[in-house]
């Protein structure tokens, strides 16, 4: 087909097409598209395990990287050591040691770690050698690098909304399918179950079922749990909304020759009527994965989420909870810059995606 | 023994007393026979052809009769087995075929997932089956139709799809409702032609439900006359052109000829 004009694209890749010429939606996709590779490759790209700490440089500000050295010549980066003193207040002040020079390396033996939770591995991609330290984003109370622990919070903060809006999805799909394809009292059963969800405040369900999780879990059980509680409040909106569309798609003349040919009930719902509702889908989705990783961080934040030594994205800025800490270690707030990103992100792709998806919508919007 | 044998069907709404929509219809079909019913609009033609595969809109109930297919009484059979005998066994043809093919996937797609119900062929000898029948039904290039999206497609090039649908597996019956109602009258011709070949190929019997009483005219052995949710004549198609019997049927014929 040598001839773009040629009919052989489907509505998807139409609504692609348009998709791609939404610049804004483009730059967020690769926004996007560098948080997740930094989070899968984080012991990498990181200089520092999530758990290395040296108490002595608690709360250490951002390391300078020199480019020129003392005699004024231009050449490969380097930091200084760290001083650390006292003032008469007992106030720690950090100072750059200038009697030492630590190069920054490329491939450098450092922390081990698990290439891809599988491999063991202690190179990283750039660091510096022992003794000296880096911390291009600051250092936390404990002397942890805070960018290494972005990174790695990236990976419980980033996968909760993905694997949360799958389960969910999973669940409201065939929730709303059989709710709507079926109608009657079935589907009266399962409408009155998704509403007794959607009746309870979010917020305050998700810290009643956290509170029935056990405390001794261990973190990668607590991750779960908040997963499993999450996708458990996010599936009955898409379930209404999924049913609708159902109660008018089951009345179209090609569910009955779906019947007539053979299918069963489950098939045609999975076939044939749930792939209607495939664009709502697609931007619902990115529209509610922003909610999963709030709610992740909000449970983190408030201590019921994931726990020390382990790190997300809301556990980093409890510590920023305190004005005194903000008013003297500002770097701490920087993990509220990656959930804002994200979060922007994600809502700019969803509205790309539907102003793509839906050809009515686009319709109005040219005749406007 | 006849392939289909309907005996005094009566469907009636939600169980209730009202006048009921089919009231003791019965009808038989042989082996290698085409049989047309009918009817003006809602004389309850195509709620008869529904019945025999149980596609009824739930709001109709079949309050009475048999519909025996090959000796088994679909009206008391599993919803298992009904769904063997659907595509399988009898198949449907539809009015609109717009409508009746699932606007999101291709022709091609259609037409395999009938297969794959019904056959235990690979994905590869299906592709090729599907070919075979896009090109057994005049479609040219089925090549390309195969990937095409029912949109696509003119109308008469889409109910021949359908057709290809319709007999992909290899049924023994064919229930068309009206195949021809939406389409213009050279493309009514070239249809009728399509079943005459089907029907001397591959042997199938044929129920075509239309209001057409030229294409009955051309195509049907024998045709029953239905009127109000009753047959009012059953016969020969020539003798019922020829010399009907009853009121209605002359008025129909009547109507043809201004």
């Amino acid at each position: 087909m040598t001839n773009p004009a040629t009919h052989s694209l489907s509505e998807f890749q139409i609504a692609m097409r348009t998709f791609r010429k939404n610049r804004l939606a483009m730059l967020c996709v690769m926004i996007l598209g560098a948080l997740y590779f930094s989070a899968i490759f984080a012991g990498f790209l990181s200089p520092y395990s999530f758990k290395s700490e040296r108490r002595e440089h608690s709360y250490a500000p951002p390391t300078r990287i020199h480019f020129v050295d003392e005699s004024g010549e231009f050449g490969w980066p380097f930091v200084y050591g760290i001083k650390l003193s006292f003032d008469e207040y007992y106030k720690r002040i950090y100072q750059e040691d200038r009697s030492v020079k630590y190069p920054v390396q490329l491939f450098n033996h450092g922390d081990e770690y698990k290439f891809l939770g599988l491999v063991p591995m202690n190179i990283h991609l750039w660091g510096v050698e022992e003794g000296g330290a880096v911390y291009l984003l600051g250092a936390d109370n404990r002397g942890r690098d805070l960018l290494s622990r972005i990174l790695w919070g990236g990976r419980v903060s980033l996968s909760i909304g993905l694997i949360g809006v799958a389960i969910s999805f999973s669940i409201g799909l065939i929730f709303g399918g059989i709710s709507g394809y079926y109608g009657g009292w079935i589907d009266n059963v399962l409408m009155r179950v998704a509403e007794m969800v959607m009746m309870v405040p979010g917020f305050y369900l998700l810290l009643a079922l956290r509170a029935a999780v056990p405390p001794e879990f261990s973190s990668v059980q607590v991750y779960i749990a908040i997963v499993v509680i999450l996708s458990f409040i996010g599936w009955a909106g898409l379930a209404r909304i999924i049913r609708g569309m159902c109660l008018s798609l089951r009345e179209r003349e090609f569910v009955l020759a779906a019947k007539s040919i053979g299918l069963s009930d489950f098939s045609i719902i999975i076939r044939h009527i749930l792939p209607h509702t495939l664009s709502y889908s697609i931007f619902a989705v990115m529209l509610s994965i922003p909610g999963y990783i709030l709610g992740e961080s909000a449970l983190s934040l408030l201590g019921l989420g994931i726990e020390d030594p382990y790190s997300s994205w809301g556990l980093l800025l409890a510590d920023a909870m305190s004005i005194v800490k903000i008013r003297f270690y500002p770097w701490i707030l920087i993990p509220a810059f990656f959930i804002f990103l994200t979060i922007i992100s994600f809502n700019v792709i969803g509205d790309a995606l539907r102003d793509a998806l839906d050809p009515m919508m686009k319709a109005e919007g040219q005749r406007s | 023994m006849s392939l289909l044998t309907i005996k005094d069907l009566t469907v009636v709404i939600d169980n209730q007393a009202q006048t009921p929509i089919v009231k003791n219809v019965s009808l038989r079909v042989e082996a290698g026979e085409i049989v047309g019913l009918v009817g003006a609009s809602g004389s309850g033609k195509t709620t008869t052809g529904y019945s025999v595969l149980g596609l009824l809109d739930p709001a109709l109930a079949v309050r009475a009769g048999e519909i025996i297919f090959k000796g088994k009484n679909l009206l008391r059979c599993q919803e298992d087995y009904l769904r063997k005998v659907r595509g399988g066994q009898i198949s449907m043809i539809f009015q609109e075929p717009l409508n009746a093919f699932n606007p999101v996937f291709s022709i091609g797609y259609q037409i395999d997932e009938m297969l794959q119900f019904h056959s235990d062929m690979n994905s590869e000898q299906r592709h090729k089956r599907t070919l075979e029948l896009l090109d057994l039904v005049g479609l040219p290039e089925p090549q390309r139709v195969v990937k095409n999206y029912p949109h696509q497609l003119s109308g008469g090039m889409r109910q021949r799809a359908m057709i290809a649908q319709a007999i992909a597996a290899n049924p023994a019956l064919i229930i068309a409702d009206e195949p021809t109602s939406s389409l213009d009258v050279t493309l009514q011709a070239r249809i009728i032609e399509l079943f005459q070949k089907i029907r001397k190929e591959l042997g199938l019997s044929f129920l075509l439900i239309t209001h057409d009483l030229g294409m009955v005219g051309h195509l049907c052995d024998r045709t029953a006359v239905m009127c109000q949710g009753e047959i009012v004549e059953t016969g020969e198609t020539t003798k019922i052109i020829d010399e009907p019997q009853h009121e209605y049927t002359k008025r129909l014929l009547g109507a043809l000829k201004v």
